[in-house]
């Protein structure tokens, strides 16, 4: 399945996605020194983000998202690309600050048709999201 | 997205490399959030123990920075060591702050060569950065954000550290979000008719906060029913949970938001989409979520998140008379510098360092060494906020309990014998 989407930080990256229900913070939620998720109160906890495409409905919380993913940028932890309903600028300032590629505003809910595990393609720079053997 | 000829010359390299990637960077953003144009910004806020590479490559040939610039707390590795013996093994406090004396210096040394104003605050309308009506600033901090909007009726987007830093530079920031008039109407009424508004404590505030903010998510809310009489403080701890898990950077409180005079006025004549009734059941909820730890092994009590008013010192130092710690606690309390002097002035300083209290310029919420570096890991404080940082930074190692700052104070505090001192 492909899927239609707008640039947030352009680039392209592919992996395992990981879905989570709730909005995403960086600061508080991404453990920068493991890539794991870090929050006792994320239902996730522990799931590590390594290297995978990061599917959550917006940001919330901290506006030290752009540290975070900066320190996990140089550590090689983070998230090899995100996909979100509608970014808001924290998240967007966090990605753009570590490369890592991000998309919004897809012609899907990415929240309905990608499952955790599915293997993912983002070309966030044309803004296109390829769900498994397409 | 229009940029204007200066704008264009900074991204082509006019101004050096560190003006080119700043405006780089808020081009991109801008086009990420379909702003259609920067706009001049009156103040930013910016963290200063930000990675040092990413402060060098950033002011890389940049001499002055191009708006007023001041500076969040953050923990001085050097102060901690000099001062209380405290030095950490990690590189990083509060998986944020730098732990290491040489770059924490670098950095100073880069961000007062550029004029910037040593606040070390969270809330930069304690120390005379207040802004005014219709001014856009770009602060980093997100309860500082929400102070800006909701108490000011400033423009304050929800915007990164990443952004106020490239926006110093620059002195511009995309035209988006929060700035724009349409966009920052309530579209959520908040119904607090089950609760006795009146006789809420802070820590009633901090509650309402933080359930707000979770069940809000990034919308804009309303309150028709608070005492239009609300304090500073009240404002402070009912706003500044709003972005702890949700990113409510607009909160009107009608007869105190100075673009809500009337409830139609801060919905822009339109009804809301949404009314959520809160009871208090929702704040009892909240209130569990952040007593994970019972009363008796509190270690710590930690104040000043965000950062003490000298309103808030006075009632501190008036809780402390006459007391002292307990065996084995500690209580550290959060202030600018600038707020701490005038309350050195006026003796209250004197009384909470006389009970054993640590006055401290760090910021308590997310990089508080006793917790990260001394491995405390039973905090009572009186802030929703901090309550919540301290169980996530923390990776859930750190309990908390969550009260009024009497409730807190009683836990950690016994009468000074006579003659002790």
């Amino acid at each position: 399945m492909i899927l239609k989407g707008h640039t947030v930080s352009p680039g392209k990256a592919e992996g395992e996605a990981v879905v989570l229900r709730d909005p995403f913070s960086f600061l508080g939620e991404l453990d920068p020194t493991t890539g794991k998720i870090a929050s006792p109160l994320n239902e996730q906890f522990g799931e590590d983000l390594r290297g995978k495409v990061l599917v959550t409905p917006t940001g919330k919380g901290s506006s030290m998202g752009p540290v975070i993913s900066w320190y996990a940028m140089k550590a090689g932890n983070n998230p090899a690309a995100v996909i979100c309903l509608q970014a808001e600028a924290i998240l967007a300032s966090a990605a753009i600050t570590a490369g890592i590629p991000m998309v919004d505003k897809l012609d899907k809910n990415p929240l309905e048709v990608i499952k955790s595990g599915d293997y993912v393609k983002v070309d966030a720079t044309a803004g296109i999201v390829e769900i498994g053997d397409t | 997205m229009i940029l204007s000829d200066e704008e264009k010359r900074m991204l082509e390299g006019e101004y050096g490399p560190g003006t080119q990637r700043a405006m780089a960077f808020l081009k991109t953003l801008g086009e990420a959030l379909e702003a259609e144009k920067m706009v001049r910004v009156t103040s930013t806020h910016i963290l200063p123990d930000m990675p040092t590479e990413y402060l060098e490559q950033m002011t890389e040939g940049v001499t002055g920075m191009r708006t007023m610039v001041s500076l969040m707390p953050c923990f001085d590795p050097h102060y901690w060591r000099e001062k209380y013996g405290i030095v950490s093994t990690d590189k990083l406090i509060g998986g944020v702050g730098l732990t290491d004396e040489k770059d924490y210096a670098t950095n100073m040394a880069i961000l007062n060569q550029l004029g910037v104003i040593p606040t070390f605050t969270c809330t930069p309308y304690t120390v005379g950065i207040v802004p005014r009506r219709n001014d856009t600033v770009i602060w980093s901090g997100t309860s500082g954000q929400n102070a800006a909007n909701s108490m000011f009726g400033a423009r304050a987007p929800r915007q990164s550290l990443a952004t106020s830093v490239a926006s110093s530079i620059t002195g511009v920031a995309p035209y988006e979000g929060l700035m724009k008039p349409e966009n920052r109407f309530a579209e959520v009424q908040i119904d607090t008719g089950k609760l006795d508004v009146g006789n809420l404590t802070h820590a009633d505030f901090g509650a309402l906060g933080y359930y707000i903010g979770k069940v809000a998510g990034i919308r804009n809310v309303v309150f028709d029913d608070l005492p239009r009489t609300m304090t500073i403080e009240q404002c402070k701890y009912l706003t500044s949970p709003l972005t702890v898990d949700g990113a409510c950077t607009m909160c009107h409180m009608v007869g105190v938001t100075p673009e809500a005079p009337t409830l139609e006025a801060a919905l822009g004549g339109k009804k809301p989409r949404e009314i959520i009734k809160v009871t208090k059941k929702d704040l009892q909820a909240v209130r569990d979520m952040f007593n994970t730890v019972s009363p008796g092994e509190v270690q710590l009590a930690v104040f000043g998140c965000p950062h003490l008013t000298i309103t808030e010192l006075r009632e501190l130092a008036s809780l402390l008379e006459g007391k002292r710690l307990k065996d084995g606690t500690q209580i550290t309390v959060g202030v600018s510098n600038m707020t701490c002097g005038l309350a050195k002035e006026a003796g209250y300083v004197d009384t909470i360092e006389k009970a054993g209290a640590i006055m401290t310029n760090c910021c308590v919420s997310g990089q508080n060494p006793l917790v990260h570096i001394t491995g405390v890991d039973a905090v009572a404080t009186n802030s929703a906020r901090g309550a919540r940082f301290f169980q996530t930074q923390t990776a859930g190692r750190c309990r908390t309990y969550y009260d009024d700052m009497k409730d807190c104070v009683d836990l950690v505090t016994a009468p000074r014998e006579r003659g002790h001192r």
